[in-house]
């Protein structure tokens, strides 16, 4: 399979924080996988990476994509192993979010409303 | 008009959490209300940094809202005066700072998220403060790391007027980094118990913020203070949090979650790091643990 290269750094820059980075990151993937069969996400020179800009990258994948589909079609690389166990985390917090039942989700985001509104 | 006379009191490092409260307890009216203050310190010979973050804090807000704050310098031991003006607080008051930075790591305010300052004021202010051994890459990454987790969460969730703050001190000695990371905003305790979560107690509240996935976002989220929390447990640092009336407070694998008897409004984070030349602090994942 061929996957296209992102190179993260070239987009977003080296300090990988703001969750407004991470979703340019998130839509570019999102509109490459659309066209296209796989993709690598290459973090190399990307010197500070956070679990926020993670979230927002990954959010609207998991939010249109199962997570097979996702294993079989990001590919990331030029990860420390620091940032590679961030990424980990991150995409195992993902896929149990999006995992959960419809009504398991609804409770979460009924208590995360509540708590905005407030 | 009058100036409000008000005693600032002695801060020591590792103290319960009552000396925080005694601390806290003299401000507590003048974080909102309009009348000038002055900050009497004849009762003060010690301020760690989280005494600092606060008065910084306490400065700031009144300054976002138009309200004079001022110190009376005659009330300040010269040892008082020089950290202060290492800490760079001194100029908030109208004072010249002290040239050398010795061991404080001075204060950072910013009012929008700029990762890459975050990552400056690391590798220039605390990186390169005297005394400071040298950190392993694995360190410096996971300091970064954790304070840019810290400075997003301010601007994600706190919605605080006065932006984000952070101030710290090193230790030579113990090889100890102490950094305090605070706003003003809503405060990470009542914004959980919005949720319905800990309603009786907000040290509860700040615990339950910290678990994995937990988030009062909408959507998907909960990691960054997990990852905090996970990289003190490693280097066996300690992790102390004060969000309205709540109070966390973790050495090591050790955590305690209590009621405060004072009010921070907002909240406060303060990192304790060790730090060590030779080893490697990372968080683990499950079959690491295993």
């Amino acid at each position: 399979m061929i996957m296209t290269p992102i190179h993260v750094v070239e987009l977003v820059g080296p300090v990988c924080v703001d969750p407004e980075d991470g979703l340019v990151l998130c839509q570019q993937t999102r509109t490459i996988l659309a066209q296209g069969p796989g993709i690598v996400l290459d973090f190399s020179g990307v010197r500070t990476l956070t679990s926020s800009f993670l979230n927002a990258a990954v959010a609207c994948l998991f939010d249109k994509y199962s997570v097979d589909f996702l294993t079989q079609s990001l590919r990331w690389t030029g990860l420390d192993s620091t940032d590679e166990k961030l990424v980990q985390l991150v995409l195992k917090n993902a896929a149990r979010f999006y995992q959960a039942t419809p009504d398991q989700q609804a409770a979460i985001m009924a208590a995360s409303s509540r708590a905005i509104e407030g | 008009m009058n100036w409000n006379r008000l005693g600032v009191v002695d801060l020591h490092l590792d103290r319960d959490v009552g000396g925080t409260a005694r601390f806290l307890n003299p401000l507590a009216p003048y974080w909102v209300e309009g009348s000038r203050v002055i900050l009497d310190l004849s009762g003060c010979t010690f301020l760690t940094a989280e005494g600092a973050a606060i008065l910084a804090a306490f400065v700031l807000q009144r300054q976002e809202r138009g309200y004079q704050t001022r110190i009376d310098w005659d009330t300040v031991t010269s040892d008082i005066r020089r950290q202060l003006g290492r800490w760079e607080l001194s100029r908030l008051f109208g004072a010249t700072n002290h040239p050398w930075k010795g061991n404080a790591i001075p204060l950072f305010h910013q009012k929008q998220l700029d990762g890459a300052a975050v990552e400056q004021y690391i590798c220039s202010v605390i990186r390169a403060g005297r005394n400071m051994p040298p950190m392993t890459p694995e360190l410096v990454k996971e300091t970064n790391q954790s304070l840019c987790e810290l400075f997003v969460n301010i601007f994600e969730h706190a919605s605080s007027p006065c932006g984000g703050i952070a101030i710290g001190q090193f230790y030579p000695k113990i090889k100890r980094v102490q950094i305090c990371v605070c706003d003003l905003g809503v405060g990470l305790a009542k914004k959980v118990q919005r949720s319905g979560i800990a309603l009786s107690c907000c040290g509860s509240a700040i615990q339950w913020a910290l678990e994995e996935g937990h988030s009062t976002k909408s959507g998907l989220g909960g990691l960054g203070l997990y990852v905090l929390r996970e990289f003190v447990k490693v280097n066996e640092g300690s992790l102390r949090i004060l969000a309205n009336t709540g109070y966390y407070s973790q050495t090591g694998a050790n955590e305690t979650a209590q009621s405060l008897q004072a009010c921070f409004p907002g909240t406060l984070i303060q990192i304790g790091f060790l730090v060590r030349s030779d080893e490697v602090y990372t968080i683990q994942r499950d079959e690491d643990r295993k």
